[in-house]
């Protein structure tokens, strides 16, 4: 499972940055000293360091760029925490002036806008495979690292576009930013899934945020705001994504159902036959690797949809519903949530008569909203048939980060897709 | 006239009765007395009980302590003086025995009728009832076993569940036929056999059919209903049973019957004052049926879908 390296609690030792470099290592350590920091997020309660990240300098070197999970407490208890960079043995505090939530992205500035540093040019040149990189960041607080690894492309199955790094990323680096020979960034360190397999973030993210920061109007708006207005623009162009695509129907069993919608979801499929209980099982799902953090208990973006055929002839059709009620009992989210965040689900339970279209069944929809972040709701559906005695089809989604009327038009395209042979 | 010597236990109920046809007796542990009491706390011969017809106070009765050990106590347990007064009806305590004296011109009230309960304890006690209530709790806990389980291998297990079932009837059939052996001198094992099966039956019926009843009422999801209804049931189990079994006062039998429904309910209350508690798993009715047990009308997909719009608004 991919971990944000904050989370990350592996310990690694970096390698040692390669020695074909166009700079000298003196030259470049010394370049990095003025322009990458470690970002400390200091609990004002207790005074000491709760979260460390890495950022660094851009356009004029007054503004720090860094991940938005290092500096998510401030946004969700700004009376509790502050963000401090140390520069030659001065500390500056600093405050958030932008961030773009989906893609991980924060910019913080000196309240007097104060030049910090020496700022890192953004390449925005398109890279090829197998290119190498330099990550650069503070992995375990053990001091500033400098780690190579290769350019693999954008990450596939994902909404959200995110570089696959080959390279040792760690709880620590995330802000860092990751470089060519040339010293100019290419993306922003944000997350790794073990084995040498890093996450950045591309660089043009980046570039178009600093763009918004100079047109951006007022301070009316709450960070909340900032964030429901994100994910709705990123939610709503995925459902709309994905709507708009041609559904294709495939063969599970007994059944036509949707298989795999858009490149941005990854499938899956799964088969049982029992030989003791003569029950025969075919699984079929698709779902997307991407999540949006909005704090270490509260994810959103995660979309899934699965397929389940269920027969067993030699069974009394009683017994086989009592089975999958069982069996179904246990459906649940797939996003991170905690009551701080979340409300209660509300659910409504039908049975539905069949269409020309789909079959009859009885269908649990649930939709939860969020205590902070207004208009986004998650939703969950769980529909099982009914026509058959003795084989039946239960069929699930889970959408999360979505508005009203995409998750209501995904409901209603959903509901009638899947049908029998 | 003639005394009339009644031992009774704690509740009141008469347990020996017998009649003096003379104007005084003694009272003790001797065979020389006229009333013999088996109480190792009361004396060979304890006490002396005489009737005295008074002009003036009308008939009274007279008792002597015969210097014994533990003296004579009224009915709340004031020992009383060597010789003490009595009217006819009142209890006094030797030893550890209760005794009422009265005498035979008391009026004895007519008889209790015999009520329905009565007579439907009588045919619940009835062969036929009780092998009735036997096959069906056999039938639906094998049936129960299977329906809800299919795919169970293990045949011990199922006659595991079929032996714990008989043996917890009976064991509960024991407990009240004992309290009732003790209290009224009247078992009635095969009364609490077959209330005790009979409640199973309702219980399993009411396990296996709720959702199904719930959901074609419209009534919603019955989790909340299921507590109430296993209260009730234990209620009626409780109270009927002690009825039977002893001759507690009605608020007493009503307190017993409580505690457990009590706590059920409390239980549940709880568990409705954290109705808000947050679960962050969607707690959605999970019973599907093959559709010919639904009778209610299903719903059309536009019918759920303009249903659905209710439940962004509700938070």
């Amino acid at each position: 499972m991919r971990l944000l390296l904050l989370l990350l609690a592996c310990l690694c030792v970096s390698p040692a940055f390669s020695s074909t470099q166009r700079y000298s290592t003196d030259a470049l350590f010394e370049q990095f000293s003025r322009s990458i920091f470690k970002v400390r997020i200091i609990d004002i309660n207790s005074g000491s360091q709760s979260t460390i990240g890495t950022g660094f300098l851009v356009e004029d070197g007054s503004l720090l760029a860094t991940n938005f999970h290092v500096v998510s407490a401030l946004v969700n208890k700004p009376n509790q925490y502050r963000a401090e960079i140390d520069i030659a043995g001065e500390t500056h505090t600093l405050e958030i002036a932008s961030f773009d939530v989906v893609h991980d992205l924060a910019i913080l500035q000196a309240p007097n806008k104060t030049i910090l540093g020496q700022a890192l040019t953004l390449s925005l040149e398109p890279l090829n495979k197998g290119l190498t990189l330099y990550s650069i960041g503070n992995p375990h607080d053990i001091g500033m690292t400098v780690v190579d690894g290769t350019y693999n492309g954008l990450v596939t199955h994902r909404f959200i576009d995110s570089i696959h790094f080959s390279g040792a990323i760690n709880s620590g680096m995330s802000g860092g930013p990751t470089i060519t020979d040339r010293g100019d960034v290419v993306g922003i360190n944000v997350a790794s899934s073990g084995d040498q397999i890093g996450f950045l973030v591309p660089v043009d993210k980046l570039a178009k945020l600093l763009a918004n920061l100079e047109n951006k109007t007022g301070k009316s708006q709450t960070h909340y705001d900032l964030i429901s207005q994100q994910i709705t623009q990123f939610s709503e162009q995925a459902i709309n994504e994905l709507l708009q695509k041609n559904w294709p129907l495939e063969k599970l069993a007994n059944t036509k159902v949707v298989g795999q919608i858009s490149d941005s979801l990854s499938c899956w499929g799964d088969s049982d036959d029992n030989e003791d209980t003569h029950l025969t099982t075919v699984s079929k799902g698709c779902s997307n690797k991407d999540y949006i953090y909005i704090n270490s208990s509260f994810t959103v973006g995660s979309f899934e949809y699965e397929y389940k055929h269920f027969s067993a002839d030699s069974w009394n059709s009683f017994s086989f519903y009592e089975y999958i009620n069982q069996f179904t009992a246990n459906a649940r989210p797939s996003n991170r949530s905690h009551k701080s965040h979340v409300n209660n689900y509300i659910c409504q339970n039908n049975v539905m008569a069949a269409t020309d279209k789909t079959f009859a069944k009885k269908i649990s929809y649930c939709v939860r909203s969020y205590k902070h972040i207004k208009d986004l709701y998650d939703t969950f559906y769980i529909a099982t048939s009914i026509d058959r005695p003795k084989e039946a089809m239960m069929e699930h989604y889970t959408l999360s980060g979505v508005t009203e009327a995409s998750a209501h038009q995904f409901l209603e395209r959903f509901m009638e897709s899947a049908s029998w042979q | 006239m003639a005394i009339v010597i009644e031992i009774i236990n704690r509740s009141g109920h008469v347990q020996h009765c017998q009649v003096f046809d003379k104007e005084s007796i003694t009272i003790g542990r001797a065979y020389t007395n006229d009333v013999i009491i088996a109480d190792p706390y009361i004396d060979p011969v304890h006490a002396s009980i005489s009737i005295i017809d008074d002009n003036e106070r009308g008939f009274y009765f007279s008792c002597d302590d015969l210097s014994s050990t533990n003296g004579i106590s009224d009915s709340k347990g004031h020992k009383q003086a060597a010789t003490s007064h009595w009217q006819a009806g009142q209890v006094v305590s030797l030893g550890k025995t209760l005794i009422r004296i009265n005498s035979t011109t008391a009026t004895v009230p007519t008889a209790v009728r015999l009520s329905a309960w009565e007579q439907i304890s009588d045919s619940l006690s009835r062969a036929r009832a009780i092998i009735l209530v036997s096959l069906c709790c056999l039938l639906l806990i094998t049936a129960d076993t299977y329906l809800s389980s299919f795919s169970v291998q293990n045949k011990t297990a199922e006659y595991a569940i079929v032996v714990y079932l008989l043996l917890s009837i009976v064991v509960y059939a024991g407990i009240f036929a004992f309290l009732g052996k003790a209290l009224r001198q009247d078992s009635r094992f095969w009364l609490y056999y077959t209330l005790v099966g009979l409640s199973i039956i309702f219980i399993a019926l009411y396990d296996l059919l709720a959702d199904l009843i719930f959901f074609n009422l419209n009534l919603g999801i019955s989790h909340w209903f299921d507590p109430i209804i296993y209260a009730l049931v234990i209620a009626l189990l409780v109270y009927f049973s002690i009825q039977s079994a002893s001759s507690f006062k009605v608020f007493t039998r009503i307190a017993i019957a409580s505690i457990v429904p009590g706590l059920i309910i409390i239980n549940l209350a709880i568990n409705v004052s954290r109705n808000n508690e947050f679960n962050w798993r969607p707690q959605y009715d999970v019973s599907a049926y093959f559709q010919h047990l639904y009778f209610a009308k299903s719903d059309t997909q536009q019918e759920v879908l303009d249903a659905s719009k209710a439940l962004y608004r509700q938070q």
